[in-house]
C-alpha cells in the first residue's frame, strides 16, 4: 500500500467535519473499549499476564534470529515450506510465482493487515489471479475499493445504509436495513468462491517456534474455510509474531482476544502445523509460511523503538485513543492507524513523510493503559517527535527544514538569556503601543482553537518587583 | 540466498537494538519444558476423569454464555434421538457425521429419518456431501471449561468440513474430555510435538460463527455454522 502519511492534517480535518463518519466512530468507545475493560477485569491475574507477556516478547525479540530458525526447522519437519521475505515485494513475488506455477486462478483471503502492506490484491490481479476477501468487513472494503479503517473492524466507518447501497450497486441486491440479510448475501456470494478457489491466503496471529505452529484467530469461519478448502494454504506473517513456546499460547490468546473485541474467546482459534497428514481425510496438500520483514528490522535495530514490535495487533489502543476516535483510520495514511500506527507507519514508510503522526497525540497514556503487553507508546511517541525535529538516529529523515531549525535555535538562545529576552520584548512592547494589532501577538492558526490573550503592558519580572511582591507579603 | 541475507540482517538488528538498560531475565530457548512432561500430561488426563462432574458444569455454564445450545444427556443412544428431533424440526436435508468412535456408537442412522453420511477417507464425494448437508455431527478431542470450547482435530476420522460447512453443528462431549483451561490443552500439545505426532490442524470452536463488522451489531452464521449444539454425555 502506498503511504499517504503526509496528508494527515488535511485528512483528519476532513474527517472531523464529516458528521456521518463521526457518528459511526462514536460506537468504538461504548463498543469495543468497554467490552475490553469488562473482559480484562474479569480475567484473573490480568496485570501479571501483561507483564509476563511483555517479558517474553522482549526476550523473543532479543533472540529473534534464533527463534525464527527454530520455527523454520519445525515447519520444515512437518512438511511445510518457509520463505523469508525482506520486503513486501519479495513476499508478493513469492506468492505470485507459487500461484502461477500451480495454475491458480482464484484466491480466497482471510483478513491480513500485512497483505495490505504488500498491496497483494493489486499484485495478484496484475497477474490475472482473482483475490476475494472473505472477512465480512474486508469484503465490504474490497467491494468499495477502499482500505481497512480499523485493524479489527475494517468497515467500521460504514453504516448499514452504506453497505446496503454498496451491495445494491455491486451485487444487484435490493435495498435492506437488515444486517443479517446483508451478511447472508455475502455468505452466498463467497460460498462459491470458497469452493472454486485453488489457494487460500491468511495471516497469522502467533507463530509458535517450538512446535512450528501458526495460530489464527477468527470469528466468522472464513479463516477455517481458507485453511480447509483450497489445495494450497499460504500464511503471510510479520516476523515479530513469533512466540517461543506453545506453553504460553493460552496466555497470549487470552490477552489478544479479550483486548481486541472483549470476547472471552473468539468463535474460532485455528492452529496449523504444516500441510495435511497422509492419513487426513481433507485439507491443503501444501502449506507455505512467508515470514516478512518489510522494514520491521529498522524497529528491531533501534533500542528505543524495539518495544513496538511487542504489539499483538489487537487494536485496543485505537479504541482507547481520543485522537483516533475523532480522526479515524484513513487519516493516518497507511495500514496501521492509531497510537501504535503513529510509531510503526512512519518508520516503515519514511519518518519525514509521516512526521505529523507522532504529534497526533495528547500523550494522555490511554493507549499504554489499554495495551495487553503494556507497551509504552507515549514514551516512543516523544522519542519520535525528538527524532523528527533534531534527532540523531534518523538524520536523513529529519522532518524539519534548515530555516526552521535556525529559528528554533535562535529562539532557544533568547529564552536562555533573560537580559536579551527582556530587551527584545521591551522593544516589541514599545511598537505595540502604537501599532495596536501587535497587542495580540499570536498568529491566526494559533487562535483557531485557542484564546488569544492581550499583551500585558509590563512584563512579569517588572510587575513582580513593583506590585506583586508586596501584595503577596 | 535470500534466507541467509534475511537472517543475517535480523542478527545485526538484534545486536544493534539490544537495550542495555534492561536485563533479559529469560534465557534461550525459553518455554519448552520437557522435564516431567510425561507425568504432567498423565495428571491432566487423570484429573479430567476424576473431576469430570465439576468440569462438565463449568463447561456448560461458559458454553451457554458463548452461544452454544447446551444439552445434557444420560447416554449416547439419546444423542441419536436428539439429532433426529433437530433434523425433523428443521425439515432438514442430509446429515453428515464424523467417523469417530463415539459418533459410530450413537447409531445415528437408526434414529434419523433423512440420509446420514459418515465421512470417511475412502469416500470420493466427502467434500460435496459436507457442502450439501444441513447438519454436521462430530465428537471432540477435548473440551475446555474456561472458555466453553470444543477442540476438533482433523485426522483420519474427522475431516475439516464436517463441522464447518453445514449450518448446524452438533458436538458430542463425553466423560474425561473436559480440560480446565487452554493451558492444559497446550501442555498436551507439547507432548504431541515432542513425540512427533503433532496434528496438522486443530480448531478451537467456541460458539456459533459470528460477526460484528457492520455497526458492531452481532450476527451469527456468517461462514461457519450459525447454530451450534453442545451435547454433554457424562459417560465414557
Amino acid at each position: 500500500m502506498k503511504a499517504s502519511t503526509q496528508d494527515f492534517k488535511r485528512k483528519s480535518t476532513e474527517t472531523l467535519h464529516d458528521l456521518k463518519i463521526q457518528g459511526n466512530l462514536s460506537g468504538l468507545y461504548p463498543g469495543f473499549h468497554s467490552a475490553r475493560i469488562a473482559a480484562s477485569e474479569s480475567t484473573e491475574d490480568w496485570e501479571n499476564m501483561r507483564d509476563r507477556a511483555k517479558l517474553i516478547k522482549e526476550h523473543t525479540l532479543n533472540n529473534l534470529d534464533k527463534y525464527l530458525e527454530m520455527l523454520e526447522s519445525n515447519i520444515l519437519k512437518s512438511g511445510g515450506k518457509v520463505h523469508f521475505a525482506e520486503t513486501a515485494d519479495d513476499a508478493s513475488n513469492y506468492v505470485i510465482a507459487l500461484a502461477e506455477s500451480k495454475g491458480v486462478k482464484t484466491v480466497i483471503k482471510s483478513k491480513s493487515m500485512l497483505s495490505e502492506e504488500m498491496s497483494l490484491n493489486e499484485e495478484l490481479q496484475k497477474h490475472g489471479i482473482e483475490p476475494y476477501e472473505t472477512d465480512l468487513g474486508e469484503y465490504i472494503v474490497q467491494l468499495a475499493e477502499e482500505t481497512p479503517y480499523h485493524i479489527i473492524a475494517p468497515a467500521i466507518h460504514k453504516s448499514t445504509k452504506d453497505v446496503s447501497e454498496l451491495f445494491e450497486d455491486k451485487l444487484g441486491m435490493s435495498k435492506t436495513s437488515n444486517i443479517e440479510q446483508l451478511a447472508m448475501e455475502a455468505r452466498s456470494q463467497l460460498r462459491s468462491k470458497f469452493i472454486q478457489a485453488d489457494m487460500g491466503i491468511t495471516g497469522g496471529n502467533f507463530l509458535v517456534a517450538d512446535t512450528g505452529t501458526v495460530a489464527l484467530v477468527s470469528n466468522e469461519g472464513n479463516g477455517r474455510m481458507c485453511t480447509s478448502m483450497p489445495k494450497i494454504h499460504v500464511a503471510i506473517v510479520g516476523m515479530e509474531k513469533v512466540i517461543p513456546s506453545i506453553n504460553d499460547l493460552g496466555m497470549f490468546l487470552r490477552l489478544l482476544i479479550r483486548s481486541a473485541t472483549g470476547q472471552w474467546i473468539s468463535s474460532y482459534v485455528t492452529t496449523i502445523s504444516g500441510p495435511r497428514k497422509p492419513e487426513d481425510i481433507d485439507g491443503p496438500e501444501e502449506f507455505h509460511l512467508v515470514i516478512v520483514d518489510n522494514g520491521r528490522s529498522k524497529l528491531l535495530a533501534d533500542p528505543k523503538l524495539r518495544e513496538s514490535l511487542c504489539c499483538l495487533r489487537c487494536g485496543a489502543c485505537l479504541n482507547a485513543c481520543p485522537v483516533y476516535r475523532k480522526v479515524g483510520g484513513h487519516s493516518y495514511g497507511w495500514v496501521y492507524p492509531g497510537p501504535i500506527g503513529a510509531i510503526v507507519s512512519p518508520i516503515l514508510t519514511g519518518l519525514n513523510k509521516g512526521k505529523d503522526l507522532p504529534f497526533a497525540s495528547s500523550l494522555c497514556g490511554a493507549c499504554k493503559e489499554a495495551c495487553p503487553v503494556n507497551i509504552n507508546i507515549p514514551r516512543m511517541l516523544l522519542y519520535m517527535r525528538n527524532q523528527v525535529t533534531d534527532g540523531e538516529n534518523y538524520p536523513s529523515e529529519r522532518g524539519v527544514g534548515f530555516f526552521e531549525r535556525i529559528v528554533a535555535s535562535v529562539f532557544s538562545t533568547v529564552l536562555m538569556h533573560p537580559k536579551i529576552f527582556s530587551k527584545l520584548t521591551g522593544t516589541y512592547r514599545l511598537f505595540a503601543k502604537f501599532i495596536h494589532p501587535l497587542k495580540r501577538p499570536f498568529p491566526r492558526s494559533w487562535k483557531k482553537s485557542r484564546s488569544s490573550p492581550i499583551l500585558a503592558e509590563k512584563n512579569f519580572v517588572t510587575q513582580w518587583e513593583s506590585e506583586l511582591k508586596s501584595e503577596i507579603k | 540466498m535470500s534466507r541467509e541475507r534475511f537472517l543475517k540482517r535480523i542478527r545485526n538488528a538484534v545486536q544493534a537494538g539490544l537495550n542495555t538498560d534492561n536485563h533479559d531475565e529469560l534465557s534461550f530457548p525459553y518455554g519448552s519444558c520437557h522435564a516431567n512432561l510425561e507425568s504432567k500430561c498423565k495428571t491432566i488426563l487423570n484429573d479430567a476423569f476424576e473431576k469430570s462432574d465439576n468440569l462438565f458444569d463449568q463447561l456448560a455454564r461458559r458454553a451457554e454464555s458463548s452461544g452454544w445450545r447446551v444439552v445434557k444427556l444420560s447416554d449416547l443412544r439419546s444423542v441419536g434421538e436428539y439429532v433426529s428431533i433437530l433434523a425433523a424440526e428443521r425439515n432438514s436435508g442430509s446429515v453428515v457425521a464424523s467417523g469417530q468412535e463415539v459418533i459410530q456408537n450413537i447409531e445415528l442412522q437408526d434414529h434419523v429419518d433423512t440420509d446420514v453420511f459418515f465421512i470417511q477417507k475412502s469416500m470420493e464425494d466427502a467434500r460435496e456431501k459436507c457442502i450439501e448437508a444441513d447438519i454436521g455431527v462430530t465428537g471432540v478431542e477435548y473440551a475446555i471449561a474456561e472458555t466453553g470450547t470444543c477442540v476438533l482435530t482433523a485426522g483420519d476420522r474427522l475431516n475439516r468440513l464436517v463441522a464447518l460447512t453445514p449450518p448446524v453443528h452438533v458436538a458430542v462431549v463425553t466423560k474425561g474430555q473436559v480440560l480446565p483451561s487452554l493451558d492444559e490443552l497446550f501442555v498436551l500439545r507439547q507432548k504431541d510435538s515432542k513425540e512427533e505426532v503433532m496434528p496438522a490442524y486443530t480448531n478451537l470452536i467456541s460458539g456459533p460463527s459470528r460477526s460484528a463488522d457492520i455497526e458492531y451489531k452481532l450476527i451469527t452464521g456468517v461462514h461457519g455454522p450459525g447454530e451450534v449444539h453442545l451435547v454433554l454425555v457424562n459417560e465414557s
